[in-house]
């Protein structure tokens, strides 16, 4: 559950990072546009592999819970 | 490469596509055919579910992504990054909006708003008229790829001049969307809003934009080039690499299109409202992600390959379609220009649809209930709430068609994809406070919205129209009368920020800033805070939004309020469900405090939230929340709530017992004061005629009586000794029914025929009156296997009833014969003023009758025989409530079996 509440900010810093390393306006040094794509498309597959893993966690978890019949809720009550 | 010629002429073009659209069509009527919806369960997999997402790449992916990385490099990844944060975050956001969406029967965005904040219209119709302006400039966008990408094949590439019909092909667009829209969309008034035709049609055209843009990327790849290898040192020495990352864009774009994503009508719409099981969100959570990764992986490598191969000057958004054409691929760029033929039309129907529920439910509707005189909601409303949607459908297309006509198709509509997404973010603060803090206010959330709007509409909206439109040169540099710091791109005197990254930062900070500032300084009504505390903690359950406590309506006034909503026999068949949870019989439950919030999610899945509240408020006579309910609100500690609900559910248990035995011990009581009443009836019954034919008989016997006289008398003992048999042939019969071993004589006949001798043998009664009969022959000519005589007695009977006790000046009966199922209902309803409720229990019990005995003369038998028959047949007769008259239903079976 938890991780589930953090892949998105995972996400979020590994998209944001190529902010970090690019450089100033109207400078020119010798970064790669292939490179930044192929980096950006990489962490894009590694979250998508991420989210599957839990996404299919998550809803075994839900399913589980649900069968005895008791509240379904009560994962959420905590926060 | 030289100038391309047209490969295909411009009528096959149009073939093609009417072809497609008829696929399309074919594909949507036969998912939503019942039978087959009944069996192809994958139609409700979570893979459809994730494609028809899919909506959210419209036209402006399909061909302008590969534009916009040709001018801007690597930034067009914003757009697919964005929504892929918020996909992969469902768990914060999108899992608590579907279960709202599922709890509060969401119709559309503006209806979670405006159900958010107290049922509040005014808020639903700001959010519409929000969503409506800033998409009007989106379909327009998808009307304009449309048109160019026919240019393309109409004519030679190079010259991007108008083709024959420019304005013509867009017509024709719009008006078949508008057609295909109107006849998916709008087909039946769903109790959910869901449209499985719609969204499997959609799925199918994301498939063939994926397909689509996967094959050009595979052919420029592979096809124009050498392989991977080759297309990265061909970036690296492409204009396109010279792109700097502004890091103010960057995380800019990121966040608009993750808000768009939640925002943009057509997207709640796939996600939320035709959600059909929460689990499928957790597949999408990854698939969609994927799916947008797989349509941007070849973006740049089509614009690099294209800015390298294709003549200088031509246009980048339409590389995708150039590209095969140019390498003599004329069946790819057949695909392609599908592709984008695809995008533009899922999106423009899935908009249209979404903004016309909107504009039905929150701005027609309430303002058609306004006109009407209170409690009484007359006509039939479905018909209303179909044809607004039709007519909001076609205006919502046209007024995008308009756009494109006044724009003249130019360049600058290409820009307006985030002009529009920056329009919708001013949504997300409201919502996203609404679903996370239970302080938040309906003044809040409507100053906040106004406000940003605004300011949306001033710094970037209007400006994008250029210097001819509303705001001129002299306001873009000097600002209003001279005032430097109003100017529209650098407002409060902020310069050198991008346009766009400052009407979104200073549109969504005023706004959220306001919200939440007028949201902590006011208060909110107790309708909101109901409605807070159940959309915030909609994972806890338990606490509806009770509303309704200590309603004063009649069930009957509901009856007939839901059933020209949901129509008759789902209005029907909804309150005998729940009169039955309540133990009762019949058809008319109490309207208790649960059942009247269940009624109202029911209605406001047909036509919003706010307009069922309006609608019951009506019926109910104002707001009802009470201060037990904001106590209810207030006191919800875990333990409070998990003892109270234990408490609720044995009390329920409890009263719906006591409702039972309450129930039987009247009718024992009632029964018993029958038998003696049966009784003493029976013999005041056989003593009125014994009593005469002795008197009549003794004068006959005294003999000098005149011979005339004594034919008269003996006339008299006569018929007083018909009525004697009668009266004990009906006891007779009765008996015999009621043991159950009555002998049926079984034959095929039509209910027109049993209803021909019905009408015939039933005009004995009252002769003198004149009496219109309605009945619907066509509908009549069924053939069933019954006992017609005994069926034409309970027919004859009814009808002759109407003819003696409908009160009307100019009475009418109304006979409706129709088939379900395996069985046939006929309702007999007149016009007169019906049966009292407290009576409506009695009538099919021996002896009862309403009037005096004079104007009724019989024995009150009639339909306690009815029923005793229909009990007999297989078959049901029951009262029907809320007709406007004496109604009564008499169902039976098509094909009776004789019993073993």
């Amino acid at each position: 559950m938890d991780a589930a509440r953090l892949l998105p900010i995972l996400g979020a810093f590994l998209f944001l990072l190529p902010m970090l390393w690019s450089p100033m306006p109207g400078e020119q040094t010798g970064r790669s546009t292939a490179a930044d794509g192929l980096y950006l498309f990489l962490a894009w597959a590694i979250l998508i592999v991420l989210a599957a893993l839990l996404g299919s966690r998550l809803v075994s978890i839900e399913q589980e819970k649900r069968r005895p019949g008791s509240n379904p809720e009560t994962d959420d009550a905590g926060d | 490469m030289q100038g391309i010629e047209p490969m295909v002429p411009f009528n096959i073009l149009v073939l093609v596509c009417l072809a497609y659209v008829l696929v399309l069509f074919v594909v949507a009527f036969v998912v939503e055919h019942p039978a087959i919806r009944l069996r192809a369960r994958w139609l409700r997999s979570p893979l459809v579910y994730t494609l028809s997402l899919s909506i959210y790449c419209t036209a402006w992916t399909f061909f302008g992504a590969v534009g916009y990385a040709a001018r801007s490099g690597l930034e067009f990844l914003t757009i697919y990054l964005g929504p892929t944060l918020v996909f992969i975050g469902w768990w914060w956001v999108l899992r608590k909006l579907v279960r709202i969406g599922k709890a509060q029967r969401v119709t559309s965005i503006a209806d979670l708003i405006s159900s958010r904040y107290g049922k509040s219209n005014l808020l639903g119709v700001l959010v519409t008229v929000i969503a409506v302006t800033a998409a009007t400039p989106y379909i327009a966008l998808q009307l304009q790829s449309v048109t160019l990408s026919f240019g393309v094949f109409a004519s030679p590439v190079d010259t991007f001049g108008a083709p024959p019909g420019k304005e013509a092909t867009a017509l024709w667009v719009a008006v078949g969307l508008a057609l295909f829209t109107v006849l998916f969309g709008t087909r039946n008034l769903d109790a959910n809003e869901r449209h499985h035709g719609v969204v499997t049609a959609i799925a199918v055209e994301a498939v063939v934009k994926l397909v689509a843009l996967l094959g050009v990327g595979i052919f420029v790849v592979w096809g124009l080039a050498d392989g991977p290898a080759e297309i990265f040192s061909r970036i690296e020495a492409s204009p396109v690499a010279n792109w700097t990352l502004d890091p103010g864009r960057w995380i800019g774009l990121i966040f608009l299109s993750g808000a768009a994503v939640l925002c943009l009508p057509r997207m709640f719409q796939v996600t939320v409202v035709e959600n059909v099981e929460e689990s499928h969100l957790a597949t999408a959570s990854w698939a969609f992600p994927l799916y947008l990764a797989l349509m941007s992986l070849f973006v740049v490598p089509i614009a690099v390959t294209g800015l390298m191969v294709l003549p200088e000057g031509a246009n980048p958004d339409l590389f995708v379609l150039t590209l095969p054409l140019a390498g003599g691929q004329g069946a790819l760029a057949m695909l392609a220009f599908l592709g984008g033929f695809s995008s533009a039309t899922s999106m423009v129907i899935v908009a249209a649809i979404a903004l016309a529920t909107m504009v039905s439910n929150h701005i027609v509707m309430p303002f058609w209930l306004r006109m009407q005189p209170s409690r009484a909601v007359s006509g039939d409303v479905r018909r209303i709430v179909l044809l607004s949607r039709r007519v909001s459908i076609a205006g919502i297309v046209g007024l995008g068609y308009a756009y494109y006509r006044l724009s003249g198709g130019s360049s600058a509509l290409a820009a307006i994809g985030l002009i529009s997404f920056v329009g919708v973010a001013q949504i997300l603060p409201a919502m996203i406070g609404g679903i996370f803090w239970r302080g938040a206010t309906r003044a809040g959330a409507a100053t906040g919205m106004i406000l940003g709007a605004a300011v949306w509409a001033y710094s970037l909206y209007l400006p994008s129209f250029g210097p001819e439109g509303i705001i001129s040169d002299a306001v873009m540099d000097h600002g209003p009368w001279g005032i430097a710091w109003l100017r529209p791109e650098a407002l409060f005197g902020i310069e050198g920020m991008d346009p766009l990254i400052h009407a979104l930062f200073w549109s969504l900070t005023l706004n959220a800033m306001t919200y939440c500032l007028v949201s902590i300084l006011g208060f909110p009504s107790p309708m909101e805070r109901v409605q807070g505390a159940a959309f915030v903690n909609v994972f806890e359950g338990g606490l509806t939004t009770g509303g309704w406590a200590g309603g004063k309506a009649e069930a009957e006034d509901l009856l007939i309020l839901s059933s020209r909503i949901l129509g008759e026999d789902e209005a029907l068949a909804f309150f005998q469900a729940e009169a039955r949870a309540q133990g009762k019989e019949g058809f008319l439950p109490d309207p208790t405090p649960e059942f009247l919030d269940g009624l109202e999610l029911r209605l406001a899945g047909s036509v919003g939230a706010a307009a069922a509240h309006a609608m019951l408020s009506q019926v109910m006579g104002g707001e009802t929340v009470s201060v037990e309910d904001l106590v209810a609100v207030a006191n919800e500690t875990a333990q409070v709530m998990e003892y109270s609900a234990k408490l609720e559910e044995q009390s329920e248990e409890l009263s719906r017992v006591a409702r039972q035995l309450r129930e039987a011990n009247e009718k024992l009581t009632q029964l018993s004061e029958q038998k003696d009443a049966f009784l003493s009836q029976i013999s005041h019954e056989l003593r009125t005629p014994m009593t005469s034919i002795r008197a009549f008989s003794e004068i006959l016997m005294a003999g000098d009586v005149p011979s005339e006289q004594a034919a008269r008398h003996a006339g008299i003992i006569h018929s007083e000794a018909i009525r004697l048999t009668r009266l004990l042939d009906d006891l007779l019969d009765l008996s015999v029914l009621e043991n159950g071993s009555v002998r049926l004589d079984l034959a095929l006949v039509t209910v027109l025929e049993l209803l021909d001798r019905a009408l015939l043998a039933a005009g004995e009664t009252l002769p003198e009156r004149q009496f219109a009969v309605r009945r619907d022959l066509p509908s009549e000519s069924i053939y069933v296997t019954t006992d017609p005589d005994r069926l034409t007695q309970v027919f004859i009977n009814l009808i002759s009833n109407a003819r003696k006790y409908c009160d009307a000046a100019q009475p009418e009966l109304r006979i409706v014969v129709r088939q379900r199922g395996g069985r046939m209902i006929a309702d007999f309803i007149d016009n007169g003023t019906g049966i009292p409720e407290e009576s409506q229990a009695l009538i099919f019990e021996k002896f009862s009758r309403l009037t005096d005995q004079n104007r009724a003369g019989g024995a009150g038998l009639g339909l306690a025989i009815c029923r005793e028959v229909m009990a007999n047949l297989g078959g049901t007769i029951t009262y029907l409530p809320g007709q406007g008259g004496a109604a009564f239903r008499v169902t039976f079976p098509l094909r009776l079996q004789k019993a073993a």
